[in-house]
């Protein structure tokens, strides 16, 4: 290959990369949180009592909501499993007709249950957003609010994400064979960020690809669907999720005749198998068209969503209406697109792809990260083989080192100290979702302006033992709750739960021992580069030319 | 987590380690194994793996797993080669 033409993909590279880098980091390292959702949402859910009737009761608690108030047949949810952050049995949602469809901030909850007379009671629900706070991170590339222009502004870095990976590979082509798995650590430090960026960038290229279509395909999906509606289903798409309308003037059903949910997952089993169902959604249940999806996971086959898929089954019959989105009777047509969905949302496989799926998001968040240094590197000035002055490093290099170490760290901490925030904001002021955003937001921007106030090299030891201190601060917590139950707090104890704890402790250790290698790096590294403890200030412009003296 | 699943899981995570150390770039061992052979090894075992996961999974679903596995083993073990080197003074 020409090597002009490497030069220009070079070019592309890296200002693609550095334009969107950040905002990808943001992205995949919330993403990677978000693959565990609903631990999140157990941990962060205060526990809840006499919410959970008894499956057998189901039928007579959904007769009673329904006869105190009618409109809840339009759609409800009966929950299987009773995981801390489910609120009750029986839940159902009120949207904010002028709301995004996305936005989840506006949306008011609501559970049904018996009273000890057996009445059915209805309740204002308040379940904990720190989880859907960390996915709206996610989805929006760190801006607070999952609207349409902030989509679009995601679709744009996604499809600069697409560019930077194409145009990475076309670079990385000439020496591919001959550097594939090359990870050298030495004096030449340039040659390391390289390696450490290409091993990482070149392995993971299949799970990179897919998350930047995709991304480029959730961005915009409103418009794609409108699209494809128009030219391909001849305006008749969207049967299946779209909400449905209530017949008018239609004779209305009597729900207590409704099959009990357990006979309704188990014609859902029979149908499939493997299928595990963990709720029922039931849509205009008194009306001609009443359908109950019910939803699940299965292991063994490509789920078209996050939470699973599902049969769409007559509530009253019991007979299977509709199977497009079950997980392993899809037709080959809904499958490759539910494939898309799985595989960025590892709705595949089970835990175990769920764990895979947490370390390669982490590993992306890597590949942005170690870009940067790569590029900071790459612009370092020198000090002569000859010894003499330590030259003052370029000032834009200085503020891209000092955003690189803000932003990026800015985000870990940020979102470590919201989910420690969900827990105490709760215990000591009730209502915790309102402060998810201004814990967040507080700590990404003071770090941010730490970083450039003390100079990348400081602020990025500062900031590493923040980051400790905040992830410890998740388990210490909870240890916190177990020991003294009259701060008002609570600690979960399901499998899921512990397990944000533990890892939460891993990677305190993990990011302890980078603010320890960092820490050395900057006392004892070489003075001529931004990673130095020298007299680096990024706020000041620097003179070239113009240095410390060397030690 | 089946049994099935925990077997390819392991085929592919040994398939991989394979394909690593035959490289010549890896720094896990002294010295790589000999190209040939290992790769072969390496290529039945990722084959072992598949045929694993395809008895507790769909096709489909078995092919999306194996690739994750390969791609987060490949990434990692060239790090983890890297500190071993680095153990050993290389």
């Amino acid at each position: 290959m020409r090597s002009e033409f490497v030069r220009i993909y070079k070019a592309v590279h890296t200002w693609t990369g550095i334009v969107a880098g950040m905002a990808l980091f943001i992205a995949f390292y919330a993403g990677a949180l978000t693959v565990f959702k609903e631990p999140l949402a157990a941990w962060a859910s205060p526990p809840v009592a006499g919410r959970m009737v008894p499956l057998a009761d189901t039928p007579k608690l959904i007769a009673g909501v329904l006869a105190a108030d009618p409109a809840t047949a339009r759609d409800f949810t009966i929950h299987m499993g009773d995981a801390e952050h489910v609120p009750g049995r029986m839940g159902w949602q009120v949207r904010d007709t002028d709301a995004d469809d996305h936005d989840e901030s506006s949306v008011r909850h609501y559970v049904g249950t018996l009273d000890a007379t057996g009445q059915a009671r209805i309740e204002a629900s308040h379940p904990s957003q720190l989880a859907s706070f960390i996915d709206v991170l996610h989805r929006v590339v760190g801006l607070p609010v999952d609207s349409d222009p902030n989509r679009w502004v995601m679709g744009l870095v996604a499809a600069l994400y697409a560019l930077a990976l194409i145009s990475g590979v076309v670079v990385l082509l000439p020496s591919l064979v001959k550097d594939f798995f090359a990870l050298r650590l030495g004096k030449n430090l340039k040659r390391m960020w390289l390696d450490a960026h290409n091993v990482v960038g070149i392995v993971s290229l299949p799970f990179h690809l897919v998350m930047a279509l995709t991304a480029v395909v959730f961005a915009y999906h409103d418009g794609i669907y409108i699209v494809q509606d128009k030219f391909v289903h001849d305006g008749k798409w969207g049967t299946a999720f779209q909400r449905q309308q209530p017949a008018a003037a239609a004779p209305g059903r009597d729900p207590a005749s409704m099959l009990p949910p357990l006979e309704l997952i188990a014609r859902a089993q029979a149908f499939a198998p493997g299928f595990e169902p963990t709720a029922l959604q039931y849509q205009q249940v008194t009306g001609p068209r009443a359908v109950v999806r019910v939803w699940g996971k299965d292991a063994a086959a490509v789920s078209p969503r996050a939470r699973g898929g599902f049969a769409a089954l007559d509530p009253y019959t019991g007979k299977v209406i509709n199977s497009d989105f079950l997980p392993g009777r899809q037709s080959t047509p809904n499958l490759f697109v539910s494939s898309f969905f799985a595989l960025h949302m590892a709705a595949f496989g089970g835990t175990a792809v769920q764990w895979m799926y947490f370390l390669l998001g982490l590993a992306g968040a890597w590949l942005f990260y170690s870009g940067n240094l790569l590029w900071v590197e790459s612009r370092r000035r020198k000090r002569p083989r000859d010894g003499g002055e330590v030259p003052a490093q370029r000032r834009d290099v200085r503020l891209m080192a000092a955003a690189t170490v803000g932003v990026c760290l800015g985000c870990v901490c940020g979102i470590s100290l919201t989910i420690v925030g969900a827990k105490w904001a709760y215990a000591l002021v009730g209502d915790a979702n309102a402060w998810l955003l201004p814990v967040y937001y507080t700590t990404f921007f003071g770090c941010i302006v730490w970083a450039f106030l003390q100079g990348a090299a400081k602020a990025a030891v500062h900031l590493l033992w923040l980051a400790v201190m905040a992830a410890l601060a998740i388990p210490l917590t909870s240890g916190l709750a177990a020991v003294a139950p009259g701060l008002n707090m609570w600690v979960n104890t399901s499998l899921s739960s512990l397990g944000v704890d533990i890892t939460a402790c891993v990677g305190a250790a993990a990011l302890g021992w980078m603010a320890r290698a960092t820490a050395r790096r900057v006392r004892q590294g070489g003075a001529d580069s931004v990673w130095s403890e020298g007299p680096q200030p990024c706020l000041q412009g620097g003179v070239p030319g113009v240095g410390v003296q060397a030690k | 987590m089946s049994f099935f699943t925990l077997t390819g899981l392991l085929a592919s995570l040994a398939g991989s380690t394979c394909l690593y150390l035959a490289s010549p770039n890896q720094r896990w061992r002294l010295l790589p194994l000999p190209a040939l052979p290992a790769r072969s090894l390496a290529l039945v075992l990722i084959v072992l793996g598949w045929l694993s996961f395809a008895r507790s999974m769909q096709a489909v679903t078995a092919t999306f797993v194996l690739v994750t596995v390969l791609m987060l083993a490949l990434s990692v073990l060239p790090y983890i080669g890297a500190l071993r080197g680095v153990g050993r003074g290389r």
